[in-house]
């Protein structure tokens, strides 16, 4: 018992000893740091400074072994857990270096570090050698295994990626009916897989950076050679590689620092998470920039028409298509002006309504107590906070938010005469009206929008309400995306481009691309080049 | 650029801003007015405001019976009785809905129409297309205040009655800019249509107050000279008025064949006056073309015939001779020019207008009319040979 006792207090100390912060070098290892640093001959030297720079991580691997049964001589493999496939460490390096080898008649060590060295034994795919630590630890740091041999003054950084991921799945945010279904995923090389899939050309390029002085993100940038205009790819690049910033999280990070106007309320960079989005893009001469660890795309130049359309217009028949393209216009226009619209002809206007409208919005605003003005923005801002509140909350909750949110906005504020129901029903337009809009960025900002008209519509009625639509329209017209005009096709006009924007003509009829994008125009005719 | 759209703004707001704000619920919704004289020669107005569904009895309850509130007031212009009104009102009259303004035949004899014109010209909110009708000597109080039941308003039923009829018949109905078009025209005088109650059913209960048996009739047509109305018109005048001026689209009429009766529906009527010097007098040619379909026969005619076809053509052009013939008859009893010669006169030959414009009465009576008719029977509308 006493034994046991004391035992017990030996180990308890044992474990508060293992809890206590371990020692960690408290060096910080910079970009210029790492520059100068070579691999060395000598492996015990190499296996320091590794362990100098990242060897305080739990999650790092060191495994050491020895080649040859003659003439041995020891070599370290070093890889991040979790970061790399383990199977592909077992079967393609560790068994061909520890197994393998002796089978084929190769027993010294200096005998295997030849074949190495032309390529044989090791039955990775990519492998590369390397004689700077920067190099090596960028490899390692990005799920590469390491591998140092003694008395070889490189490194072999073999390609073993293995890393959990999403699989690919359906588009959650742009659905469609008919067509592909696909997404993109966090993986940046399973979306190029993904586009690359797609547009199966020699002139498709993918070239990448690093951006983000911490988190080193790839930021890949992709067009066609011969139909994207180099002038927009270098810009494009220009920008990107201006980026001063620790840390790309997504690529709205990028969106924000590259956008021509950071000060206008509209987005000026399309972004999807369609692959077949992002190839039509590529084949009408945009750029295409895709972001490790995050889904969602960036479309150059995104123009306001390219932002109101969405993937399924090109999969349904063109009758249809047009006539859904015109009613998304006719939407995003309630979207910004029916609540405005209903405030200036409600309090100033009382003459453009029809007598017998006129009568059912008084009686229904009898009892109301609050003004016209005040009534709406009420609706609108407890609309905006529903909404909010749905988008944040976990889903399973979520369903108590349309429960709440429906009961007690549409009938019990109705019934308490708090709204009235003409109120209710303009603000449920509008908020369908924006459901319509395929991309969100745009659709914020005319959710945004609609706040401004209103005050204009209720302090000046049509005429501020014109005042507001004129000041959007000069804004709109004096902006431009990447050298193209916002406006574009329709201001400047271009008759040509406009059989994809007003309506959307058969497929057979786009026999140029857009004109103020691509470099060469020609879709169909390819002797034309 | 900044300091230009900070004054622009302070700008749009003071300049303007929203001193015309009104909340919707403060209105008082007038669909139809009335303007007639009292016994002190003073100007009554009285104005009809549509009542909200919940205010009006059977839904609500506790509301009012009829489905509008009467208002009545008199001064010495429309404005003072109006001002004299809002005082027990407890809404602000809002005048852009009203539908028909009703005037009273003894106010338009004695005071005449444009002064009373005047103030729907000069208000902003009363539109020029509001139609105006002319109610018979002392029925202008009982013709606003009749309640239908129909459970709406009165202007609203006016309004789509004329819309149905103007279309339909060989009525007339004139809205204010038209009118007041008419009295800014040199040689033309003005007619307007008329309202009246009529019963009906076929026999009417006096003990029957409350209007229930009772509906509008909008048939008459008031004729006047300069500003001053001076007469009403027959059932023939009136056709013969619609078919020289070819104002209407077109109507049902009736003639007689064989003693019996033969409905014809004009579809297409195409007038044209044409105003001719000779010798330094003038004659008018009057040239109305018709189209027209069988409606209805009670004779054994077969209109497979042509010459049966011809022969109710020239009856239906006997008639609307007779009817042409009325109205000029009327015209020329009345001395008052309401079918315009002298207007065509004036723009055919300006200069012998203003030479003759003053005496224009004297000649008037003794001017030579020709009567042209040409009529066209397109559609027998025939099922089988019966």
């Amino acid at each position: 018992m006493f034994f046991n006792i004391k035992n017990r207090n030996h180990k308890n100390k044992d474990v508060t000893k293992k809890n206590s912060m371990p020692s960690a070098s408290l060096e910080v290892y910079t970009e210029a740091k790492l520059e100068g640093i070579k691999i060395s001959n000598s492996i015990i030297e190499n296996i320091e400074i590794i362990n100098k720079i990242v060897g305080e991580n739990t999650d790092l691997v060191t495994r050491h072994f020895t080649l040859g049964r003659n003439k041995l001589i020891p070599a370290v493999l070093f890889y991040f857990d979790n970061m790399i496939d383990s199977a592909h460490i077992d079967l393609n390096i560790i068994q061909p270096l520890l197994t393998d080898a002796y089978t084929s008649g190769l027993t010294t060590g200096p005998e295997i570090i030849k074949a190495i060295e032309l390529g044989n034994i090791i039955s990775r795919g990519q492998m590369t050698k390397v004689n700077e630590m920067k190099t090596l630890t960028n490899g390692l740091l990005e799920g590469d295994a390491v591998l140092l041999i003694e008395s070889v003054n490189e490194a072999y950084v073999l390609s073993a990626k293995g890393y959990a991921h999403r699989a690919v799945t359906v588009s959650d945010i742009e659905p469609v009916v008919n067509g592909p279904k696909d997404a993109f995923i966090e993986v940046l090389s399973v979306n190029l897989s993904l586009i690359r899939r797609r547009i199966h050309s020699p002139n498709l390029v993918f070239q990448s950076l690093k951006v983000g002085k911490v988190t080193q993100t790839t930021v890949c940038v992709a067009y066609i050679k011969g139909i994207c205009s180099t002038e927009l790819v270098t810009e494009v690049w220009s920008r990107i590689s201006k980026i001063d910033i620790d840390g790309i999280l997504g690529s709205n990070y990028i969106e924000e620092f590259i956008s021509d106007e950071p000060f206008s309320v509209f987005p000026q960079v399309r972004n999807t998470d369609r692959p077949d989005v992002a190839s039509a893009a590529l084949l009408e001469g945009r750029v295409v920039i895709v972001v490790d660890n995050t889904p969602k795309i960036l479309i150059l130049p995104g123009e306001f028409f390219s932002l109101l359309q969405s993937a399924e217009d090109y999969y349904n028949r063109y009758f249809f298509s047009t006539v859904i393209r015109l009613l998304r216009y006719l939407a995003v226009f309630i979207a910004l002006t029916l609540p405005a619209f209903y405030l200036a002809a409600a309090n100033f206007h009382q003459e453009l309504i029809p007598t017998d409208l006129l009568v059912s919005i008084i009686s229904a605003r009898t009892g109301v107590p609050f003004p016209n003005f005040l009534e709406a923005f009420l609706m609108e801002g407890t609309f905006e906070i529903l909404r909010e509140a749905g988008v944040r909350l976990p889903r399973p909750i979520g369903q108590a938010v349309s429960i709440v949110g429906g009961l007690v906005i549409g009938q019990a504020a109705v019934q308490a005469s708090i709204v009235s129901p003409l109120m209710v029903i303009v603000v449920s337009l509008t908020a369908i009206a924006t459901f319509t809009i395929p991309q969100y960025n745009i659709s914020q900002s005319i959710r945004l929008l609609r706040f401004p008209l209103m005050i204009l519509g209720a302090t000046l009625g049509l005429y501020g309400l014109m005042l507001g639509l004129l000041f959007l329209l000069i804004h709109l017209a004096s902006i431009r995306s990447f050298g193209t005009p916002y406006l574009a096709p329709l201001s400047p006009l271009k008759l040509s481009d406009l059989k994809d924007t007003v309506i959307r003509a058969p497929l057979w009829v786009h026999i140029k691309r857009p004109s103020e994008i691509a470099r060469n125009k020609n879709r169909m005719d390819s002797n034309k080049n | 650029m900044k300091k230009i759209m900070v004054l622009f703004i302070v700008m749009t707001y003071t300049l303007m801003g929203c001193s015309d704000s009104i909340e919707t619920e403060q209105l008082g919704i007038v669909t139809l007015m009335g303007v007639g004289l009292d016994e002190n020669k003073d100007i009554t107005v009285v104005i009809q405001e549509k009542l909200l569904e919940n205010q009006v009895t059977g839904t609500g309850g506790g509301g009012s019976t009829t489905p509008f509130l009467l208002y009545k007031g008199s001064g010495r212009t429309i404005s003072e009785a109006l001002q004299k009104m809002a005082t027990d009102a407890h809404h602000r009259f809002y005048f852009s809905h009203i539908k028909i303004i009703i005037l009273d035949e003894v106010l338009l004899r004695t005071n005449g129409i444009k002064d009373i014109l005047d103030f729907y010209e000069r208000n902003q909110e009363v539109r020029l297309s509001t139609w105006l009708l002319i109610s018979p000597k002392g029925k202008l109080e009982k013709i606003i205040s009749t309640d239908l039941g129909y459970n709406t308003d009165t202007g609203t039923i006016l309004e789509e009655i004329i819309t149905l009829e103007k279309n339909n018949s060989f009525y007339n109905y004139n809205n204010i800019s038209t009118v007041t078009e008419i009295l800014n025209t040199s040689g033309r005088e003005l007619f307007a249509s008329g309202i009246n109650t009529v019963c009906k059913h076929l026999e009417c209960k006096s003990s029957d107050k409350n209007g229930a048996n009772e509906k509008f009739d909008l048939r008459d047509t008031a004729v006047f000279k300069d500003t001053k109305m001076i007469g009403w018109l027959s059932t023939e005048e009136r056709r013969g008025l619609s078919l020289i001026t070819g104002t209407v689209k077109g109507g049902e009429m009736t003639i007689p064949i064989k003693n019996k009766a033969l409905s014809l529906r004009v579809t297409k009527i195409k007038s044209k006056i044409e105003p001719e010097i000779e010798k330094g007098k003038v004659h008018i040619n009057i040239n109305v073309d018709l189209t027209s379909r069988i409606l209805e026969s009670q004779t054994k005619l077969d209109f497979t015939d042509e010459n049966t076809i011809k022969m109710i053509e020239q009856i239906q052009i006997k008639e609307i001779k007779k009817d042409i013939t009325a109205i000029l008859k009327k015209s020329r009893e009345l001395k008052s020019d309401f079918l315009g010669f002298g207007n065509y006169v004036n723009m055919r030959y300006p200069l012998f207008w203003r030479k003759m414009k003053n005496e224009w009465y004297s000649y008037y009576p003794d001017i030579k009319v020709n009567i042209n008719v040409h009529s066209k029977i397109e559609n027998t509308g025939k099922v089988h040979n019966a």
